[in-house]
């Protein structure tokens, strides 16, 4: 049983490593059509 | 007291729309991307033409119809800049140089304007990449960028 003045520390480290995931990939497929563009002009 | 992870996830939210506000600003600043322009419409649009401004600057005045576009081919020497209008005589077209950073509409009653360096020699296909009936796969124009006259 846990103590309930203690709690255990938790860390989503799933939710942590998706989310940053996430966000790599959206600035991956962002700046590359962002460059795709600048090389274009 | 706000959540750690709460506000981490703010913080980062708040600083890549920073990074992608700075980055449109330098794009459309120092690199010049130019954003398209609607302009008050009148007939003059209606005339397919190419016209020389200056040394180095030209106007080409684009008619989309179903299904080409007029002028067809247009020659222009290497370096120029080249202010595009297009319009349209039917329905809505598409307008885009493949390779060049040009998306436009051609609207019937509209003018969409912008302005684009020609700095490498070469063809440069033009099509409509707007449905438009059943002649839109054929449709489409030239750009030649040539050499500066001798
Ligand atoms: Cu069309």
């Amino acid at each position: 049983m846990q103590d309930p003045n203690h709690p255990e520390k938790f860390v989503p480290r799933g939710a942590i490593a998706f989310f940053v995931l996430l966000v790599a990939i959206g600035l991956v497929i962002w700046f590359g059509i962002y460059f795709l563009m600048l090389s274009r002009i | 007291m706000i959540d750690k992870f709460e506000r981490n996830v703010i913080i980062t939210a708040f600083c890549l729309s920073g990074l992608f506000i700075f980055s449109l600003l330098y794009a459309m600043g120092a690199r010049k991307a130019d954003v398209t322009e609607c302009l008050p419409y009148d007939k003059s649009y209606e005339t397919a033409r190419v016209n020389q401004v200056d040394k180095s600057t030209y106007q080409i005045f684009y008619v989309a119809r179903m299904w080409n576009f007029e002028p067809a081919i247009a020659y222009i020497p290497v370096g120029s800049e080249v202010d595009l209008f297009v319009t349209s005589l039917d329905v809505v077209h598409g307008f885009n140089i493949y390779n060049k950073n040009v998306n436009l509409m051609g609207v019937p009653g509209g003018v969409a304007k912008t302005t684009i360096r020609f700095d490498q020699p070469g063809v440069y296909k033009v099509v409509c990449h707007e449905f438009c009936g059943t002649g839109h796969q054929n449709m489409q124009a030239e750009i030649i960028v040539n050499f500066p006259k001798k």
